[in-house]
């Protein structure tokens, strides 16, 4: 990084820190403190909640998505508009009638206290080793790509996080939420626009679009039906409205965002509108990716993406071979390069026939150059079994570095670094929360002042800040970032949506049933996960309908008792 | 009646009144909002339906998108 980038990256970061850290200075009461006194407008409400959804993880692993397997991922979020479309009408109503600090509380008032204890403390499971993993994804990624120490880099970010989280609380992560998601849009507007300049002259913006989709990099939509198919439009659709009305209706990262909200008007708003804006943005950044995916059929692209695996593989035994196999994928994407621009050349003379031959020719090319990409992963596997194999992660910000101009690297980085920032703080700010709104305050200390639960609370993010650091430091080689965190949300949200539809929509159904479901509905996930090759985002319905038929089963069994 | 029997329908009887303030609290929910109409759009209805809608043209963008450019 130039001097330039060094003064943009910390210029944000220091402007984004003091700023939330400002705002959130004066939080004399609880309700301040955890819900910024429940006075939030629909457009910081709606920014909120995409800033906590969208970590560093989004920005950096889903362009490599697309540059490795194309769009698809986008089905992942058909059905969250729906979900949005549902929260708003159930959910929403019934959270700000309570007036609830947590979205646990509410379980209580219709259950008891068990299924509010099992529930929060799935969240606080859950969201607690998702906290660590969204410090550590990106702290990996720089420190492989710039070079920097990986512990140094997680500390910084979770440091400054911690810091501004337990100072100002849910104001201060609201207030740099919005902050955040400035930088971060303005950072992938210009990385995009920067991608398309960077693209050969004589190519135009259309040609490189038909590039991309004759290569399989455009594959949006696929309505084939297959259960262990990750991302097609039904699991996209099914798999992802459970997921989505899970995470935004019963996970409390995301419940206290929408709890700040002046009214109910102003809650749902920033739910609908996210409903509005999120496929979209999705679709941009996968495209992106895709665009990237262009820019290297007239560049040449390293064979992996990972440099620390590469460089593994250049000083081991199979050197030589790494070499010869570096050689033939530069002679194997000049080959492709031309047959790209015969497709090309094909396409603006009209000729239906040559463009058919040249894209055959093109589609071969392509084969080989995977065939090369394939037999480097094989050798790697073979120097280092423990290797890291997937570079989707990688392959985003070796490009920012490598071809972006000064200033924009330092862009994109704050933006990426703000995206960790955003997430990180609403789970801090959510798991605080729910240890003294469901635990100390429940449990422990029912009587205590204001001013107390509010050292309870900062106390309380601190000590969730340092278990993410703690557990960022400890953790091991995880190969897919995204699917990690997506995968370990699914071991936990069916059970937990399960036991609120119970809440929402089965008046009859009491709370020992319920209990005793979630505990049947959870074992049925992790046996799914365990013993059947089905998709993680099957694991959701399968979760939630276990909940809501075991505890239809038991109702009357306990009842009868 | 026994006294076991008698405390047995009193925690039925108990329950259903929960169940029954819940329900209640939720439908004053529902109220509070069918009053409360949105700043923009109009109705709630109106602004659930362009969600909704939009979606549909998404996918259908998309579907057409992934069509036009993989041909």
């Amino acid at each position: 990084m130039r001097l330039l980038d060094w003064c943009v990256l910390v210029g944000f970061l220091v402007f984004v820190v003091a700023y939330g850290v400002w705002k959130g200075r004066k939080n004399r009461d609880l309700d301040e403190y955890i819900l910024a006194n429940r006075g939030m407008r629909w457009h910081t409400v709606a920014l909120s909640i995409m800033a906590t959804q969208a970590s560093a993880i989004t920005f950096l692993s889903t362009p490599g998505q697309a540059y490795t397997d194309g769009m698809r991922f986008i089905q992942f979020y058909l059905g969250l508009p729906i979900a949005m479309v549902i929260l708003s009408i159930t959910a929403v109503p019934i959270y700000h009638r309570l007036k609830v600090y947590t979205a646990y509380e509410y379980l209580e008032r219709r259950f008891d206290l068990k299924t509010r204890s099992l529930t929060g403390g799935l969240f606080l499971i859950q969201r607690g080793l998702a906290g660590g993993l969204t410090i550590y994804a990106p702290s990996l990624i720089f420190s492989v790509i710039m070079g920097w120490p990986l512990n140094t880099v997680i500390l910084v970010i979770g440091g400054l996080v911690t810091l501004y989280t337990a100072t100002g609380g849910t104001k201060a992560v609201e207030h740099t939420h919005f902050q955040q998601a400035l930088i971060i849009t303005c950072g992938m507007l210009t990385a995009f626009f920067t991608i398309l300049y960077l693209l050969p002259r004589d190519v135009s913006f259309v040609e490189a679009t038909y590039v991309a989709g004759k290569l399989g990099r455009l594959n949006a939509i696929d309505f084939s039906f297959d259960l262990q198919n990750r991302y097609n439009f039904w699991s996209g659709l099914i798999g992802g409205l459970f997921v989505a009305l899970s995470y935004f209706g019963t996970d409390q990262s995301q419940v206290q965002r929408y709890l700040t909200g002046k009214s109910v008007a102003q809650s749902r708003l920033g739910l609908l509108f996210n409903g509005m804006v999120k496929v979209p943005m999705q679709f941009f950044i996968l495209f992106l990716g895709a665009m990237v995916f262009v820019f290297y059929q007239f560049v040449p692209s390293p064979v992996f993406f990972n440099p620390s695996e590469t460089e593994k593989l250049q000083t081991g035994q199979y050197a030589a071979e790494f070499r010869a196999l570096e050689t033939q994928h530069s002679e194997a994407e000049a080959a492709r390069q031309q047959e790209v621009r015969r497709v090309i050349e094909a396409m603006r003379a009209g000729d239906s026939r040559a463009e058919a031959e040249a894209d055959e020719s093109l589609q071969a090319a392509q084969q080989r150059v995977g065939k090369v990409r394939a037999d480097a992963v094989a050798l790697m596997q073979r120097n280092d079994k423990t290797a890291n194999t997937n570079d989707t992660n990688y392959v985003f910000l070796n490009f920012v570095i490598h071809y972006l101009p000064a200033g924009v690297v330092g862009l994109v980085i704050a933006a990426i670094f703000c995206a960790s920032m955003s997430s990180s703080s609403a789970e801090l700010n959510s798991l605080a929360t729910t240890t003294v709104i469901d635990v100390y305050r429940r449990l422990i200390k029912r009587d205590a002042s204001e001013r107390h639960y509010v050292l309870v609370s900062k106390l309380a993010t601190a000590f969730w800040g340092c278990f993410a650091m703690t557990f960022a430091l400890n953790v091991g080689n995880l190969s897919s970032l995204v699917e990690t965190v997506n995968r370990l949300g699914s071991l936990f949200y069916g059970t937990i949506l399960g036991i609120f539809l119970l809440a929402f929509y089965f008046k009859r159904i009491g709370g020992t049933a319920t209990f005793y479901a979630a505990i049947v509905g959870e074992a049925a996930v992790l046996l799914c996960a365990s013993f059947t090759p089905i998709a993680f985002l099957w694991y959701n319905v399968v979760g939630c309908l276990a909940v809501i038929m075991a505890a239809l089963v038991i109702n009357p069994l306990v009842r009868r008792r | 009646m026994s006294n076991e029997q008698a405390r047995a329908n009193e925690t039925k009887r108990t329950d259903e009144r929960e169940v029954q303030r819940v329900a209640a609290d939720e439908r004053d929910g529902e109220r509070i909002v069918a009053d409360e109409p949105p700043p923009i759009g109009g109705s709630w209805t109106t602004l659930y339906t362009i969600v909704l809608v939009t979606l549909g043209v998404l996918i259908i963008v998309f579907y057409i998108f992934t069509k036009a450019f993989s041909r």
